[in-house]
């Protein structure tokens, strides 16, 4: 479990949009080519790409507010040297579902392989083995310079542009089109930034359910056919 | 309008406290730590800007189980306010407590604040059913954004804001789809194994179903083994 | 890209974590079948981890499983979403976390074999996820296949020409196949291999041993194939995709 880390210095340099551009950057090799962010198993349940732009938004206003309000709470914890231990535990309680925890276990560990290389500091040494996303994009935020509206946008287009990616591998579309989807989430993208970017307490957390993703997501995790991990 | 609060509390000692607020509260078992209480309507609900609220506790070692005899029907509010609903369940040490609520149905017009918040002390076992309808036939349904927070021993079990105010939110396929009804079993304070179970991160179970029915026999296993289950102290006759 | 050693913390573990050995190779020429093989000749020899990297479904792990070489908890698949390339070179996240997880869960091991979802013949092996790789090609993908080369078959650390069994009914010639091999890998080995022809398993398993030895006495370098061996083109030029 991350334990309090004496707050060192945050000095980061440079532009934090070019930070921001080098995390959203699919090619990020922190394992997410291997996500659907939900959107294979509910192809499978029936859903077609004309329905995805009304999936990513009810993700948007859902999921993706309980991962963007953690990663931002987390960032805060890590600039004031506290705990995240009560960051950690909100978000769990926020996340019913075990293959969707499991999921951002798995991406945590590989934001915090890249992180510990890119960003050496002191606090990675406090972060326990599975850390989820959130918690580890929280700390990257802190460490490399990335203000909390930054932060929401990275969360809020990562989503959608992980379920744009994964479409295009389990239905034959035009990349334009699911590209499209992206541009076209920006304004929910915005309002979660208005909902989220200020959050400091762990109890302030969204804790907004999406019932069909997460039941899907338990579904998925016993099927025998899949590309992604969930 | 606010009725006053409905309690029902299960002291270690064994007595019971009971007031009438929304609900009746009538005794239908009686152990020396256990009770069966039905939760009876005092009038019709829920109107706009009805404020009910329900407090239950059981504390140390004892067991009770709460029955409705009655859905609640959430009626158009014509523009009026909210109606509020407010929950607080406390369970001491090793206490138990089972409830079916009955269907919560949430007419066109209708506007619901419910928001249920339980704490558990270490050993407390809480089993829940809910059922939520959108609409009555041929309806749609009105608004509902329904909160759940559970702690146990004061660590967050379970946070879950359920918003389903806005039609468009709540028709997403990421939210409840075509359903209009979403039924929960929530079992707190220990894991029960389900295959399509969200197991949460600490002692805790959700299942869930969108089809009318789809927990009834998830209920009924979780509710026998519960009551029958080997306790401290006596235990309820499972009915 | 000029051959690069480990970029990270090999050094650290050398000698003390397990071997981690690739095997790629395109669609069906026997990847499964060569770690079958090694896990049934050698779990008395070494503690195995088996990580396959499946396509659609987890039949590698499942056929791997069903061969009952090894316990089916130490075999286990990794999602690469559609994207075999990408998870053993771009971003090997995926495949290393589940290696770590074999090495932490059964620890100590002594090699973890990871098969590649079956991919082109340009699909090799990150230094970073592996630290020897063999490249499997079989008789059936026909004779000239060796000639065409690429990094898997010029500069993997094995190359295996698999099924000579089936070289009769294919038209094809095993030693015509195996000189091409040898001289597109400039001397690097190359064993013609069949289940059914004992001194060629025995050979592939003594390589192993010999890769094994090297790695614990810290002697083994991992070599990056690269992504696209330089090549010739028809005008003279030669050139390399970076
Ligand atoms: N005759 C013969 N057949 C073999 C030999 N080795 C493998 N095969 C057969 O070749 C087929 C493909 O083998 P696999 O081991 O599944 O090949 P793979 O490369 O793992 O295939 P993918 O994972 O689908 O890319 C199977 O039918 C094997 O039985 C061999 O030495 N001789
Ligand atoms: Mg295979």
């Amino acid at each position: 479990m991350p334990l309090r880390h004496t707050a060192a210095s945050f000095n980061a340099s440079g532009s934090p949009d070019l930070v921001l551009a080098l995390l959203a950057d699919a090619r990020l090799p922190v394992g997410g080519h291997t996500q659907s962010a939900g959107v294979e198993p509910a192809m499978a349940q029936g859903l077609t790409s004309a329905e995805v732009p009304a999936f990513v938004a009810g993700r948007l206003r859902t999921v993706v507010a309980v991962e963007a309000g953690t990663a931002v709470v987390a960032r805060h914890h890590v600039l004031a040297g506290a705990d995240l231990r009560p960051v950690r535990l909100a978000w769990a309680a926020r996340t019913p579902s075990g293959p969707l925890r499991t999921a951002s276990e798995n991406l945590g560990r590989g934001y915090l392989r890249l992180a510990g290389r890119l960003w050496p500091h002191p606090v990675w040494a406090t972060f326990e083995r599975t850390p989820p996303r959130p918690l580890v994009l929280g700390a990257i935020a802190a460490i490399a310079g990335l203000d909390a509206a930054r932060l929401v946008r990275l969360c809020g287009h990562e989503d959608v542009a992980t379920v744009s990616a994964a479409v295009l591998k389990l239905d034959p579309l035009d990349p334009l089109v699911t590209t499209g989807w992206v541009l076209a989430a920006h304004p929910l993208v915005e309002e979660l930034v208005t909902r989220c970017a200020s959050l400091t307490d762990p109890g302030e957390i969204p804790a907004t359910s999406a019932p069909l993703v997460e039941q899907l997501s338990v579904q998925h995790s016993h099927a025998k056919q899949r590309l992604f991990h969930a | 309008m606010s009725a006053g609060t409905t309690r029902v509390a299960l002291r270690r000692d064994g007595s019971l406290d009971l007031s009438v607020g929304a609900f009746s509260p009538k005794v239908l078992h009686r152990g020396p730590q256990t009770a069966r209480v039905a939760l009876v309507g005092t009038r019709a609900l829920l109107l706009a800007g009805d404020h009910v609220d329900v407090h239950v506790e059981v504390e140390d070692g004892c067991a009770l189980e709460l029955v409705e005899v009655a859905a609640t029907v959430a009626y158009n509010g014509r523009g009026g306010p909210a109606a509020r609903w407010d929950v607080h369940l406390g369970l001491g040490a090793g206490a138990l407590l089972v409830w079916e609520a009955q269907p919560l149905v949430v007419a066109d017009g209708a506007d619901v604040d419910r928001d249920l918040h339980a704490d558990l002390d270490g050993g407390a076992l809480l089993a829940l059913r809910e059922t939520i309808v959108l609409g009555r036939t041929g309806e749609s349904g009105g608004r509902l954004r329904a909160r759940t927070t559970a702690e146990m021993d004061g660590v967050p079990l379970l946070v879950e804001d359920l918003d389903l105010r806005e039609t468009s939110l709540r028709s997403s396929p990421a939210v409840l789809g075509s359903s209009r009804q979403l039924e929960t079993v929530a079992v707190l304070g220990r894991r029960v194994e389900h295959p399509d179970a969200l197991q949460l991160e600490g002692p805790g179970t959700l299942v869930r179903s969108l089809v009318p029915g789809g927990t009834s026999a998830c209920w009924a296993a979780v509710r026998a083994d519960l009551l029958t289950a080997p306790r401290g102290t006596d235990t309820l006759p499972p009915t | 890209m000029p051959e690069t050693t480990r970029p990270h913390d090999a050094d650290h573990h050398r000698g003390t974590r397990a071997l981690r050995l690739g095997i790629a190779g395109p669609v069906g020429t026997g990847k499964s079948s060569v770690i079958a093989l090694l896990c049934r000749e050698l779990r008395d020899t070494y503690r195995l981890g088996v990580i396959t990297n499946d396509i659609y479904t987890d039949e590698d792990a499942r056929f791997l499983r069903s061969e009952g070489v090894l316990a089916p908890e130490r075999i286990r698949a990794v999602e690469t979403g559609a994207c075999p390339h990408t998870a053993i070179r771009d971003d090997v996240t995926a495949n290393l976390l589940a290696v770590e997880d074999l090495e932490h869960d059964f620890d100590p091991l002594d090699v973890v074999l990871v098969e590649s979802g079956g991919d082109n013949l340009t699909a090799t092996f990150s230094p970073a996820l592996v630290d020897a790789q063999i490249f499997v090609l079989d008789v059936a993908g026909g004779g000239d296949v060796a000639r065409k080369g690429g990094p898997g078959i010029g500069r993997a650390d094995l190359l295996v020409v698999n099924k000579t069994d089936l070289a009769p009914y294919v038209g094809v010639d095993v030693e015509r196949m195996r000189a091409d091999a040898l001289a597109a890998r400039e001397g690097r080995p190359v064993i013609a291999l069949s289940r059914t022809d004992r001194a060629s398993v025995d050979a592939l398993t003594a390589w192993l041993g010999g890769v094994v030895a090297a790695f614990r006495s810290g002697a083994h370098s991992p070599v990056d194939p690269g992504p696209m061996a330089p090549h010739f083109h028809a005008d003279g030029t030669v050139h390399s995709h970076a």
